[in-house]
């Protein structure tokens, strides 16, 4: 059997691989705050574990998801060598499953290569129920990720409170 | 050899190369929304009919990439031909869709499966492009299916050729 956490972004239900997740938090406003991401213009929010800061992604943002609900829970994603790299968060409660080799489908390469953002594999079977099998191990460096959000929204700029807009 | 005897076979293997030069190919004729698209029966593997539980969407996708479609254990993208060709969209709901192979399998969404058809070289009509564009090579034959009505032949080739399916 091999575990996924399942949980349901808008409509679409995504499972990702247990071992890519060091750690599920819930979210607390006193453990966020917003820096600058490394050395780019981006400035977003970050999330304090064991007193580092870490770049925390809304999973909405990224799926362009209209209707968005507020985040609740952050997943904190290994790099290669075990160490968080970055975290994403969820709106809606994580539920862990299992399922056997069976259940899961590997996409074709046509269905990776044609994704805007390459996030999703496959697909996991849960009780018959096809949730789509996420996967953020190719992406290592999260500058991708915000320049991907900032991309998509054709130059807008996707964090809206930044500090030298509030001096303005 | 006689002089008439030699143009006898000349005229007798004209023919026959004339004969050779109309060759008939089959269609599976299918519409998504106005438009019909006539799909080699090579190519076609089976006609499955498509239900919201059986349509799986995915984010971030090619907008021509309606969804995925579970076909024993396989998942292929199914594909829309009109917005492909930048053509107006559908306002039914997928029926059917038609599994096609090439390179690899992808699946065709359409609304009605009409009919098989036997076409000969003669009445496919050839389209030209004044304007060459990525999508103009997809569709480069048509042929009558009724009275005011075509229906354009899909290159499947140069389908999965395209940047589209690379």
């Amino acid at each position: 059997m091999i575990s996924f956490l399942t949980t349901k972004i808008d409509c679409y239900y995504v499972s990702m691989y247990y071992r890519e997740i060091k750690e599920i938090l819930e979210i607390q406003r006193s453990k966020l705050t917003r820096k600058r991401l490394n050395d780019t213009c981006y400035e977003l929010p970050h999330i304090n574990v064991d007193n580092i800061w870490y770049p925390i992604f809304d999973i909405q943002l990224i799926l362009n998801i209209k209707n968005k609900q507020t985040p609740k829970y952050a997943f904190l994603l290994n790099d290669i060598e075990g160490k968080i790299k970055y975290a994403i968060c969820f709106p809606n409660p994580i539920e862990e499953i299992s399922v056997e080799k069976k259940d899961i489908i590997i996409f074709q390469d046509i269905i990776i290569k044609k994704q805007k953002f390459p996030l999703f594999y496959g697909v996991v079977y849960i009780n018959k129920n096809p949730s789509l099998f996420m996967s953020l191990s190719d992406i290592s460096n999260p500058d991708r990720i915000a320049d991907f959000i900032f991309n998509l929204r054709k130059g807008e700029r996707y964090d809206n409170n930044r500090r030298y807009q509030k001096s303005i | 050899m006689s002089y008439v005897k030699e143009v006898i076979k000349n005229i007798l293997e004209e023919k026959e190369i004339k004969k050779e030069e109309v060759s008939f190919y089959n269609f599976l004729v299918a519409r998504e929304n106005n438009e019909f698209y006539a799909i080699p029966i090579d190519y076609i593997n089976e006609v499955c009919e498509a239900t919201t539980e059986n349509l799986l969407k995915i984010p971030l996708i090619e907008d021509y990439i309606l969804g995925l479609f579970n076909i024993r254990g396989e998942i292929l993208p199914v594909i829309s031909l009109n917005k492909i060709l930048n053509l107006p969209d559908s306002t039914e709901k997928i029926k059917y869709i038609l599994v096609v192979e090439h390179l690899f399998k992808i699946g065709l969404a359409v609304e009605e499966v009409k009919d098989l058809y036997q076409i000969s070289s003669t009445n496919l009509k050839p389209i030209y492009h004044s304007i060459e564009t990525k999508t103009s090579n997809i569709i480069p034959y048509e042929f009558d299916i009724e009275e005011n009505k075509v229906s354009n032949v899909v290159d499947i080739s140069t389908l999965f050729e395209s940047d589209f399916l690379k």
